[in-house]
């Protein structure tokens, strides 16, 4: 059975593009264009991992993370943080905000896969 | 995760099903805590389990543990399972090594042996 | 990837457009949060994706105004009416970027650059020149050396909270290379006291690969703030790796600090199995010492396989091709010597002076060709090691194998030949010499005997030394032994040495009863025939009780040898140099009809001398002065005597081919400058006649 993943990012290229790989690799994809839109979407169905990304307008990625977490069938999955290098000091917030992992932008598709390869069974 | 029990005499059969994984640790944990009641012999037949974490494996070694000091005898039934034997192996549990200082009589990793 | 790349100049054509209107809102209420929020967002996310999508320029670019709308949004940069002019023409310039064929203007993008950093100055003048740095890019993977670690991965307990399953993280490290991972469960509490949620196992991982340490590091990138993660070089693939040993099992595991230094002397008393007895003190776990045994078996691989790839570096050459290298050199050399003798004659400077150019670059080639065939011996060493352990646990034997001078280079084809030999010899020292545990005990010497392998250079020979500690050879029994066989009068007047070098003569065998390993029907003397087709000679010393040593001494190589070059009624023979002594002048006049005619004094020592005329059946007249050439052969000093003694002469072996098979007393010819055969002399071989 296919795993399903959120994305969650304001950009709709972004968006693509992680759509586009993980489809590729044979993932579900579950888009979201911020933190709201996201939570909304992972309470209607579950979802086995969440990639957001951090700056993004109504609610932010870390915040969104912090409410997943709070939710009992999100406790233990893995959640990754898209980042950009001038935001090193958003990764220790994000990890006590129980994110798993990030990922610093820019990355290639292969990157994206790795990370998930690194937290999703 | 489904548990199933049966009881018969002084003797307590567990079917474990599904996956056993952090999510249902904690019901695990409770299931366990309780299971043998009275009884003194405890099979655990691990046939049916399709995935089993980190979290869980430490559960049963945790069990495993209890009973060996509260004098029970804990019997572990189909430990061989592809999906077991995986886990374990990833794991790092190897055959040499067994739980404890001094190993529990039925040691999991040890299978399923009388 | 053309598809994302169009969906990213769509969107940020929008964004564009959005930033524009945010900022001229932005102008008439500076303090506006949102709108401020609004273009970093904007930003961040052109470059972002900028980045992703291969627009790197654009990216580097709005990296710079994100920077400072970052500070904006900390508040420690007002909005100003400059700002918001500099980053309308910062949006402008991204748009021009943007555009196919748009003409971007450098020059003005450097001037927004540097008046968005003269802000950024103002705002913080510290963290001015930390927050605009270039785009820095990946490096490219080059695979290193291979590395063996230890790494101690000790999660938080709360690991599984933050989405994190270890095993992954195992799993990654096995697809770096060989991995040893050992679980350490001893945390584990009983059911009562244990948290379902949370991790208390940790392990120990042995990881061999070449993907480097920073590689390593990255595996536990996520977790490596809130865990216990220790690593440990054990083998950098780098070092010399000649001598280096693994650590042994107790030093591992106080290197670990998984045992105390006190424990383990205390353990290392009792002498015995040091893990078993560290448990049971409950000094460690049984994970520990798995994992520490775990670390010492790959560390020998890896040091084994190292060993294996300096090996392999080198290029393979099919061996006939390297004969016929060898060859052509030799023909070399022979052409080289006619030159040199045709410069002699001719008395002509120049060409004198190019004949001994020539002659040093040929030797140089020479000496290069025959180096390429040079191996180590240490290889065929090693291979004895296995010899030595299965026999003598056949044999309920305790035996050591040590070697010294294993870098020792040997022509191929003698190491080839060498083997049988050896074999043998070190099977006799097994069987014959050494004795078993209970009679070493008792005669007081260490229960395990050694064999000991030494190669060494002497002069243009190697010598190789097989000696063992075992009970030596008695010489009263050879005496008597040799005696009963014939082979030699039982009140024969030899020297202890003599008597014992009887071993090597055919028929010969002490050992009263034929065992499995040595007792295959043959006997020493095939030995010493095998040694001596290879132009060496084999010597023997033991002292009964204390052991024997039996010495090799081979040519390094046996295509070129170093020869006398001696005529005999004007033919030409060659003497192995190596074995010559001294050439003196035979005193004529001799009656050799008489008792002692073919003894000769030399400074009051006595040499027998044979007449090479006699033995090659060449009936020319003796001429008026005979020499004699005294050599060293068999332990024995004996005189051949020849017409005229030329001088020393680079002699190219070259086979006589198999129609000269039987005669036995020529090993091989040779062809000397002016195209002449000289025949080379096998001395042993005539001896033994």
């Amino acid at each position: 059975m296919g795993k399903t993943i959120l994305t969650a990012d304001d950009s709709a290229s972004m968006r693509q593009m992680v759509t586009f790989t993980l489809e590729g690799a044979g993932y579900e994809v579950v888009e979201a264009v911020d933190g709201k839109d996201g939570l909304a979407k992972i309470s209607k169905a579950k979802v086995d991992m969440i990639i957001t990304d951090l700056n993004m307008p109504k609610m932010d990625g870390i915040e969104m993370i912090r409410n997943a977490r709070a939710m009992p069938q999100y406790k233990f999955i893995p959640i990754i943080l898209l980042t950009t290098e001038s935001q090193d000091g958003k990764k220790k917030e994000g990890r006590a905000a129980g994110a798993t992992g990030w990922i610093t932008k820019p990355f290639k598709p292969e990157q994206l896969l790795a990370v998930i390869k690194k937290v999703l069974k | 995760m489904d548990l199933k029990t049966e009881k018969s005499g002084s003797t307590v059969t567990v079917k474990m099903g599904g996956p056993l994984t952090i999510e249902h640790a904690a019901k695990l944990k409770t299931f366990m805590s309780n299971v043998s009641g009275d009884a003194e012999e405890i099979f655990v037949d691990l046939d049916g389990v399709t995935d089993i974490d980190l979290s869980c494996i430490q559960l049963l070694c945790s069990a495993n543990l209890s009973f060996d000091k509260n004098r029970k005898r804990l019997i572990w039934k189909n430990a061989h399972t592809n999906v077991i034997t995986r886990a374990l192996s990833e794991a790092g549990y190897t055959r040499e090594v067994v739980c404890h200082d001094k190993p529990c009589k039925n040691c999991l990793w040890k299978g399923d042996e009388r | 990837m053309d598809v994302h790349k169009h969906a990213f100049k769509e969107e940020t054509y929008e964004l564009l457009a959005e930033l524009e209107t945010s900022l001229l809102e932005l102008e008439e209420t500076p303090d506006d949060m949102e709108q401020i929020g609004r273009v970093f967002r904007a930003m961040h996310t052109i470059k972002g994706s900028g980045a992703m999508f291969g627009f790197e320029d654009i990216a580097d670019f709005t990296h710079n105004v994100e920077t400072v709308f970052d500070k904006v949004r900390g508040g420690s940069i007002q909005v100003t009416r400059e700002l918001v002019n500099l980053t309308l023409a910062a949006r402008d310039h991204i748009k021009d970027l943007l555009d196919e064929g748009g003409d971007a203007d450098e020059i003005q993008a450097n001037g927004i650059i540097a008046a968005l950093g003269k802000l950024l100055v103002q705002g913080n003048p510290d963290e001015a020149v930390a927050a605009l740095p270039g785009m820095t890019h990946e490096e490219p993977m080059v695979p290193g050396p291979i590395i063996t670690c230890r790494i101690r991965f000790r999660p938080a307990q709360d690991i599984f909270a933050s989405g994190t399953n270890p095993l992954l993280l195992l799993n990654e490290l096995r697809e770096f290379g060989e991995c040893i991972v050992t679980a350490h469960t001893e945390d584990i509490p009983p059911l009562k006291e244990l948290d379902p949620e949370a991790c208390y196992i940790f392990w120990d991982i042995i990881l061999s690969t070449s993907q480097g340490i920073n590689a390593i590091k990255d595996v536990f990138i996520f977790v490596v703030d809130d865990c216990e993660l220790t690593m440990d070089i054990l083998d950098d693939g780098e070092r010399d790796i000649d001598g280096v040993q693994p650590d042994r099992l107790g030093e591992i595991l106080v290197k670990r600090g998984d045992v105390s230094d006190k424990h383990l002397q205390k353990a290392l008393e009792t002498q015995n199995r040091i893990g078993e007895i560290l448990i049971q003190e409950k000094a460690t776990s049984r994970a520990s010492v798995a994992s520490a045994l775990a670390e010492q078996e790959q560390v020998k691989k890896r040091i084994a396989q190292r060993k294996e790839t300096v090996v392999s570096t080198s290029i393979r050459v099919p061996a006939d091709k390297l004969d016929q290298l060898v060859d052509l050199v030799g023909e070399l050399v022979t052409v080289q010597a006619r030159l040199s003798e045709k410069a002699a004659t001719e008395k002509d400077a120049d060409l004198v002076a190019i004949a001994e150019e020539v002659e040093m670059l040929t030797g140089g080639l020479r000496d290069n060709a025959m180096g390429i065939r040079m191996l180590q011996i240490g290889t065929t060493f090693s291979n004895f090691k296995r010899l030595v352990r299965d026999l003598s646990n056949e044999l309920d034997k305790k035996i050591e194998l040590t070697t010294t001078g294993g870098d020792t280079e040997l022509d191929k084809t003698v190491i080839e030949r060498l083997k049988d030999p050896l074999v043998h010899i070190i099977r006799n020292s097994i069987d014959h010499g050494i004795e078993s545990p209970a009679v070493r005990k008792a005669g007081g010497k260490p229960e395990t005997g050694t064999i000991h392998l030494k190669a060494e250079h002497s002069g243009a020979n190697v010598l190789i030394e097989i000696s063992d500690d075992g009970k030596g050879l008695d010489v009263e029994v050879i005496r008597q032994k040799a005696g009963e066989k014939g082979i030699l009068p039982i009140d024969a007047d030899l020297s202890e040495r003599e008597i014992l070098n009887l071993i090597f003569s055919p028929g010969f065998s002490t050992a009263t009863q034929v065992t499995d390993v040595s007792g295959r029907g043959v006997g020493m003397d095939v030995v010493k025939n095998g040694i001596e087709a290879l132009g060496g000679s084999i010597d023997l010393e033991s002292r009964k009780g204390e052991g024997t040593t039996i010495t090799l001494k081979l040519p390094l190589t046996l295509a070129i040898i170093d020869g006398l070059l001696v005529t005999i009624g004007g033919d030409y023979f060659v003497l192995p140099l190596a074995s010559v002594e001294e050439c003196v002048e035979l005193p004529h006049n001799r009656d050799e009809k008489k008792k002692g005619g073919n003894i000769l004094n030399v400074r009051g020592e006595i040499v027998p001398f044979i007449r090479l005329r006699k033995e090659y059946a060449i009936h020319t007249d003796r001429p008026e002065l005979e020499h004699v050439v005294i050599m060293e052969a068999n332990g024995k000093r004996v005189g051949f005597v020849v017409d005229n003694v030329i001088g020393g002469h680079q002699t190219v072996i070259k086979n006589l081919g198999g129609a000269f098979k039987k005669a036995r007393d020529i090993s091989g010819a040779t062809i000397l400058g002016d195209g002449t055969v000289a025949l080379i002399v096998d001395v042993n071989k005539i001896l033994d006649l």
